[in-house]
């Protein structure tokens, strides 16, 4: 079957999307999102119609996971049954109630700490970042899935010049407090990664089509996990792709970069 | 006192906030931010603020940074979404050292907050254990054990402010004030605050806010002063009203990243004295757009 053309925006969003089980509750941060909505959008109407969705505003229905500019925007606070202060969301985040949600950042270690702070000295950084938005409180879900927007030395990185959100070591992440399962899924440009269990260390899941497997380590500042088959992602449907034009990001923002396949 | 007229002019309402005063911002990133307020603050050449960022942030906190306003901030998320991840005033601030942080995550501002409101000197949150925010932060934060179970939990100081700043769509004047779409951090804002200053889209009489009285985020007994303000928000989005105006956004970033900054802010703050004449600056057009969607 011929695969139709996509972006690694959309690409990314299918891979998210494929790991969202139906039932499950998760949810889209409010800050740089479009990848996030767009693979919740596409699980709730591909395979996952049970799924419960949280913004940072409350739950939005499966109508309301279309992107318009931003996650936060009226549209989907309008026509909800019910609507959520912000400090009630990390209530709900830190007892537990999530079983995924979604961070960004701008570096990432080999055990999946997060930094979105800075680069360089906090004090005096050399480039200051966003912010950790609400990163840290992640480590209370049951399962964060990471999306990196470049795949380069300088954002997998062997140690992240701050913790925003704390990976799988070198620490020990139950002396820490945490009692969520931490990093789970990383998704860039270029590859999905994951973390072996035993070591807490990044493990190269697949490669995106066209990328080889020499290409990520290269452009990866610490050794991967590297297992001997590392399988191609599968590129998206054209079930996928026809939700996600069609239904999910009509204005098509994710097809704002330039087309493979 | 009930009852008591708190409508003022934008520039009366503001003068109250000395210098060094911690002010709390409202909405969230690109959504009923406090801009026609922090653009008077500009005006009137406030210096030393402690802000405290109550939800993402973006123009407001940028614009404060960029007039020389801002000492310290408590900020988790300063960007401008798809537009810009991060804002070139602040960033250059914090870069340059002119800006001191404390540094959050959302978890850790709303515990803050929520022991202001609750009038206890800490608060313990799970959000930020792991992180490395005690580290930088020790006088904010304090890794603690739970004096129960022995468990670890992140202890926040209660962040108060002195003034929270809010935009909303509708007040009376005594200062109920009521969102249409989301509250974000605003109502916890606002009672942890000791005063709270409202500008608003427009001032209605007391039985329209009556008539949804779940919709109100203010406590009257707090507010100090509520500004009639139309497009106070712009160019972010007054939600129910209009939308952010993206072009202008844009045009922002564009300026405060080049030497432009002090152009922009003679333009269209300090040499625009009153929200008309803001207005008059940017072009009506923009206005009617944002509101309508379309070129009217």
């Amino acid at each position: 079957m011929e695969t139709p053309a996509y972006t690694v925006s959309e690409l990314m969003a299918c891979v998210f999307s494929r790991d969202m089980q139906d039932g499950e509750r998760g949810g889209i941060p409010g800050v740089r999102s479009e990848v996030p909505l767009a693979s919740a959008g596409l699980a709730v109407r591909h395979h996952a119609p049970n799924a419960t969705i949280f913004s940072p505003s409350g739950p939005v229905a499966a109508e309301q996971l279309v992107m318009t500019g931003t996650t936060t925007d009226y549209e989907r606070t309008t026509g909800v049954a019910s609507m959520i202060a912000l400090d009630e969301i990390f209530d709900l985040i830190h007892r537990g109630t999530f079983d995924w949600w979604f961070a960004g950042g701008m570096q990432i270690d080999q055990y999946g700490n997060i930094n979105l702070v800075g680069i360089g000295d906090w004090k005096r950084p050399k480039l200051r970042g966003p912010g950790t938005a609400g990163i840290a409180s992640e480590n209370f879900v049951g399962r964060i899935l990471v999306w990196i927007n470049e795949h380069s030395p300088r954002m997998f990185v062997k140690k992240v010049d701050f913790v925003s959100c704390a990976g799988h070591g070198p620490h020990d992440r139950k002396a820490l407090g945490l009692r969520g399962g931490g990093p789970y899924l990383v998704v860039s440009p270029l590859a999905v990664l994951d973390f072996e269990k035993k070591s807490g260390r990044m493990r190269l899941r697949s490669v995106h089509p066209g990328v080889t497997v020499k290409q990520v380590q290269e452009n990866t500042d610490f050794e991967l996990i590297i297992p001997e088959n590392v399988p191609t992602t599968p590129p998206p449907s054209d079930e996928e792709i026809t939700i996600l034009r069609k239904q999910v990001d009509p204005l098509g923002i994710l097809r704002e970069e330039e087309l493979y396949g | 006192m009930a009852g008591t007229n708190k409508v003022m002019s934008l520039k009366e309402a503001i003068s109250v906030i000395p210098d060094g005063a911690t002010v709390a911002l409202g909405g969230f990133l690109l959504q009923n931010k406090p801009m026609a307020a922090t653009r008077e603050m500009a005006r009137q050449r406030k210096r030393g603020l402690f802000v405290i960022c109550a939800a993402p942030s973006s123009l407001d906190i940028d614009l404060l940074a960029g007039a020389g306003c801002v000492a310290r901030a408590v900020v988790q998320s300063i960007s401008a979404e798809r537009f810009g991840p991060t804002m070139p005033n602040f960033r250059k601030g914090v870069q340059d050292g002119t800006i001191e942080i404390v540094e959050c995550d959302q978890g850790m501002v709303v515990a803050g907050l929520t022991a202001a409101k609750k009038g206890v000197p800490f608060i313990p949150t799970m959000a930020g254990l792991g992180g490395d925010f005690p580290k930088v932060n020790p006088d904010w934060f304090k890794i603690m054990q739970d004096p129960f179970f022995g468990e670890p939990a992140l202890a926040v100081r209660a962040m108060k402010p002195d003034f929270t700043l809010i935009h909303t769509l509708l007040a009376d004047s005594e200062g109920n004030a009521q969102h249409i779409g989301w509250p974000a951090n605003d109502r916890l804002a606002c009672l942890a605050a000791d005063r709270v200053i409202v500008t608003t889209e427009e001032v209605v009489p007391r039985q329209v806010v009556a008539a949804q009285p779940t919709r109100t985020v203010t406590f009257a007994y707090n507010v100090a002063a509520v500004a009639a303000v139309p497009y106070g928000a712009y160019p972010t989005a007054c939600q129910g009203r209009y939308r952010y105006d993206e072009e202008a956004i844009r045009d922002y970033i564009a300026a405060g990243r080049g030497l432009a900054f002090e152009r922009y802010l003679e333009k269209h703050v300090y040499g625009a004295p009153t929200q008309a004449k803001y207005m008059e600056s940017i072009g009506i057009g923009r206005f009617l757009k944002v509101q309508t969607g379309r070129e009217c």
